[in-house]
């Protein structure tokens, strides 16, 4: 499915909250969105599903307007923050409901997903009796059930516990690799986009201000290193032509994972110590993130 | 995804509404013990027949508001007050559907709940006035309700209870089904009493006191039929341009 955004605007009186002149999401790929607080993601994906409405300028999905179309919807899962669910019924309830809404509910792929990420055994409890988490975890189970062919996900990491978050990058990364599917994420955490995105927009202030590419011709990963011997670590760079830059308190690399393992071994050899290394996110590089 | 299908699963989530399942069953349990009660008044003493009436007379009053107000208000505003329209319209639900289907669902879900808390005592009333000799002179008053004249009033009932379930919708819309929605439904009420009554004053024209107590059926049917389009379309404007 692809998406057409022209000329998207949205303003909360007098501040301007979106302001995007032209945006095209194309089927089948991955996309990330990083800004700061109050950028204007969360108001985006709004305006995607429908939840906003007066809005400016045009959506458009397909051909279709979701506005006025807004069946077109029923391809899609959202998982927004501030989602909710009926908290005076079962989780089982909710997840039969919107996939009822939808026409179709699948038990034993529910129970299967549920039993995945934790929740099976809670599925008939009241949701009120529910942590942050586990209601986030109905919310993101209610989204993937039903089979959608773009995932709009917001921040949909915070507040999951580890081996959720683990199970989910992994059914988004196998989710994404087929059936054309469009996954459209936001995130704080900048290694969860850069392992699942291929494209992530910054956005400022509404408007998007860059937009990076992270297929793998682009990818470069560099580190910040200190070592107990300057004078033998750089001879050994320079030996094995890899680029360097010296800063005040060590060297900046720009070294693949598979010649950083070449070198290792060298290491040892020359008696050099590595103190202290930090891996610098691609975003971070490219100023995409405040 | 069509109106039939929100029709179906707005009736299976209130198939599953426990607690005001309780609630129902709770003034059904009342409304038997308040019938058997009255109907055995002759083994009652005084003190037990009067706190039997006093009870019989609030009881009364907690279908009616339970039926007329908390019931429908509630079922109306669940989807508010869970924050859950968010989610449903990002689902694919269309905000047109969804209001219709819901007012169906409504209608449908207060008349089965009325009929459950009102079949015995009104069961239970037609086969005492039988025992007590009654019948005949009940089939005349139920015949009486057959005659030609009747029907505009049925019809006014019917149209005057959809309208006002249209009016407690879109309070409940308006202000995103806080309890506030209550004190809006009185105040549109009284609003439409007041624009009525003028309308009223200016067509007619022998206009008297009685006149209007008795009513002209046809008149309040036409005033019913504009307050249920009106207030249909405010709530379906204010809902179709609402953020969620």
């Amino acid at each position: 499915m692809t998406i057409t955004i022209k000329n998207l605007g949205k303003s909360y009186g007098s501040l301007k909250a979106l302001d995007i002149d032209q945006l095209t999401i194309e089927p089948g790929h991955t996309y990330g969105l990083v800004g700061a607080n109050g950028a204007g993601k969360t108001t985006f994906f709004k305006c995607l599903t429908n939840i906003i409405t007066d809005y400016s300028g045009e959506i458009i999905f397909d051909g279709h307007n979701p506005r006025k179309e807004n069946a077109i919807l029923t391809k899609m899962g959202i998982v927004l923050d501030d989602l909710s669910v009926y908290k005076d019924y079962t989780a089982r309830f909710n997840i039969q409901y919107f996939a009822g809404l939808r026409g179709h509910y699948d038990v034993k792929k529910v129970e299967q997903m549920a039993d995945e990420i934790g929740l099976l055994s809670v599925l008939d409890r009241p949701v009120k009796t529910f942590s942050y988490g586990m209601q986030k975890k109905l919310v993101l189970l209610i989204a993937l059930v039903n089979s959608a062919e773009v995932l709009i996900l917001d921040e949909p990491f915070r507040g999951l516990d580890q081996d959720t978050v683990k199970w989910f990058q992994n059914y988004l990364r196998e989710w994404t690799g087929k059936d054309q599917h469009t996954l459209l994420i936001s995130s704080h955490v900048q290694t969860d986009l850069e392992s699942l995105c291929e494209t992530v927009f910054v956005i400022d202030h509404g408007r998007i201000i860059k937009t990076l590419d992270l297929t793998a011709d682009n990818h470069q990963t560099y580190r910040h290193i200190t070592t107990n011997n300057d004078e033998a670590f750089e001879t050994l760079l320079s030996s094995e032509a890899i680029p360097f830059v010296k800063t005040e308190v060590g060297f900046k690399i720009d070294i693949s994972s598979e010649l950083w393992q070449n070198v290792f071994p060298q290491l040892a050899e020359n008696a050099i110590v590595i103190t202290a290394m930090t891996k610098v996110s691609v975003l971070d590089q490219q100023g995409g993130i405040n | 995804m069509n109106a039939r299908l929100i029709f179906k699963m707005e009736l299976f989530k209130y198939l599953r509404d426990k607690y005001y399942l309780i609630a129902t069953l709770i003034l059904l349990g009342l409304n038997v013990i308040a019938t058997i009660a009255l109907v055995n008044y002759d083994h009652l003493n005084s003190s037990l027949l009067i706190t039997s009436i006093v009870l019989a007379i609030l009881l009364f009053f907690s279908n009616l508001i339970f039926l007329g107000i908390i019931y429908p208000f509630h079922l109306l505003a669940i989807d508010y007050k869970n924050r859950v329209l968010a989610l449903m319209v990002a689902s694919g639900v269309n905000r047109n559907k969804l209001f219709f289907a819901k007012i169906g669902a409504v209608i449908l879900a207060n008349i089965v709940v009325s009929f459950v808390l009102l079949v015995v005592p009104v069961v239970t009333i037609i086969y005492q006035v039988g025992n007590l000799g009654g019948w005949d002179e009940l089939f005349r008053e139920m015949g009486m309700l057959m005659v030609p004249q009747m029907v505009p009033l049925s019809i006014n009932a019917v149209l005057s209870y959809v309208a006002g379930l249209f009016i407690l919708m879109t309070s409940v819309i308006i202000v995103k089904g806080k309890t506030l929605s209550i004190l809006l439904y009185f105040g549109f009420n009284m609003l439409v009493a007041m624009v009525t009554s003028f309308v009223n004053t200016l067509f007619t024209s022998d206009y008297s006191f009685t006149q209007q107590l008795s009513g002209d059926n046809v008149f309040s049917s036409v005033v019913e039929v504009v307050v249920i389009l009106v207030f249909g379309f405010i709530a379906l404007q204010e809902l179709r341009h609402q953020n969620l």
